[in-house]
């Protein structure tokens, strides 16, 4: 679109300027006179313009009703997770636990404990000595044994957890009352749970 | 900004929710509607819209107001297109070997005032089906400053602060998607309007 003796302005420059209004008076009324001097040019600028008008009819799309609904949710959602960060499983805490756990564990069965009534199965060797007779309190008491509560009718039973050395000197004690002979020499270890059986006077 | 906007912003940035909610429902038209011309498809445009508003709520105590609202929130809308477009090239990648190749057709989704008359309501579907798909097919870089400046509405100063492009660049693709959406429409111009 030059124009002898003017600035050619691009046909680019003109058609955005027409339609957003900004054409100096002089240039429209240039531009109208080559439009009406020029039919394909004319052609060109009314679909131009007819594809905008078509554009800015189309317009903004409305968002669906959902999208707030679900923005305000997320929102919230992420806030509980920031009020409470630690809501993820607790790593640390369940390594302390193990440990701790661990720590009890090897306290309460690893070291050796010290004499005293325990339930026979928690000693490692269990020795069953039969007696003509009941042991005398006074054996029982030096000894830490205890009556297990579900001694057979007619039967009195004592039992105890004892070091290698108090079970040889409990041998010693109660030997006139020995029915049978425990097995001699003791088996191997240190501790001894000893279950001694005799008939209830 | 206006007094009122600038007022829910700074509620927003203190962590006000409600001040913030009134921000989206002020915003998600714009929003959404940018992010459905350039996907091209509703379902796609409303999670990526959610994506931008969750970004949004993060990020507002960044937002100084040297610029609009809108403008921000498009950008950032613009950045998540630009992502979720990446995210789509490589799951497309991903899949070609166990799907056939078929063209995907832009999912259109009815807006505004429908005529009452039947013939003239067919009509109008049509071309904004048409104006849809034609829109869907321009390169990436036009459509976007088509859709601001002719769908939205955006100045081309606003249409500059978002894309960081100079305004005889904005004003050139605008010109040259304009002319390409011609062409592509030149089918249906024949003096029609929508309604």
């Amino acid at each position: 679109m030059a124009h002898d003796g003017q600035d050619a302005r691009p046909e680019e420059d003109i058609f955005l300027a027409v339609l957003d209004d900004e054409l100096p008076p002089q240039e429209r009324e240039r531009f109208e006179q080559d439009l009406a001097g020029d039919p394909a040019l004319k052609e060109r600028f009314e679909r131009y313009r007819q594809t905008v008008a078509l554009i800015r009819q189309l317009g903004p799309s409305p968002a669906p009703k959902s999208l707030l609904p679900s923005v305000q949710r997320r929102i919230t959602r992420r806030a509980v997770q920031r009020s409470f960060p630690t809501l993820r499983f607790p790593y640390e805490m369940l390594v302390f636990v193990i440990i701790l756990g661990s720590l009890l564990y090897f306290y309460f069965n690893m070291l050796p404990a010290p004499p005293g009534p325990v339930s026979v199965r928690e000693a490692p060797v269990t020795l069953q000595i039969e007696l003509t007779a009941p042991p005398t309190p006074d054996v029982v008491a030096r000894f830490h044994l205890a009556d297990p509560g579900d001694s057979a009718p007619g039967t009195v039973t004592c039992y105890g957890r004892l070091e290698r050395s108090q079970v040889e000197k409990l041998l010693a004690e109660i030997a006139p009352l020995l029915a049978r002979r425990p097995p001699l020499p003791l088996p191997p270890g240190n501790r001894f749970g000893i279950l001694l059986t005799a008939p209830r006077p | 900004m206006e007094a009122w906007e600038l007022e829910l912003v700074a509620r927003a940035q203190k962590g006000d929710r409600k001040a913030f909610t009134r921000l989206v429902i002020e915003h998600q038209n714009r929003v959404f509607s940018y992010l459905y011309r350039m996907l091209g498809n509703a379902y796609e445009a409303e999670e990526v819209a959610q994506e931008v508003f969750i970004a949004a709520f993060r990020f507002i105590s960044g937002f100084r107001g040297e610029g609009s609202l809108c403008t921000w929130l498009l950008r950032i809308a613009s950045n998540m297109y630009k992502n979720r477009i990446r995210y789509n090239v490589r799951r497309k990648r991903s899949q070609e070997s166990c799907i056939d190749d078929k063209v995907e057709q832009p999912d259109y989704r009815p807006i505004g005032e429908r005529p009452d008359n039947p013939e003239a309501l067919v009509a109008t579907q049509q071309m904004e089906v048409a104006l849809h798909e034609a829109i869907s097919r321009l390169p990436e870089d036009f459509r976007e400053v088509l859709v601001l400046r002719d769908i939205e509405l955006l100045s081309y100063e606003q249409i500059q602060e978002l894309t960081g492009l100079a305004e005889g660049t904005v004003k050139s693709r605008i010109h040259r998607a304009r002319s390409m959406l011609t062409r592509l429409m030149s089918g249906h111009l024949d003096g029609e309007e929508l309604i």
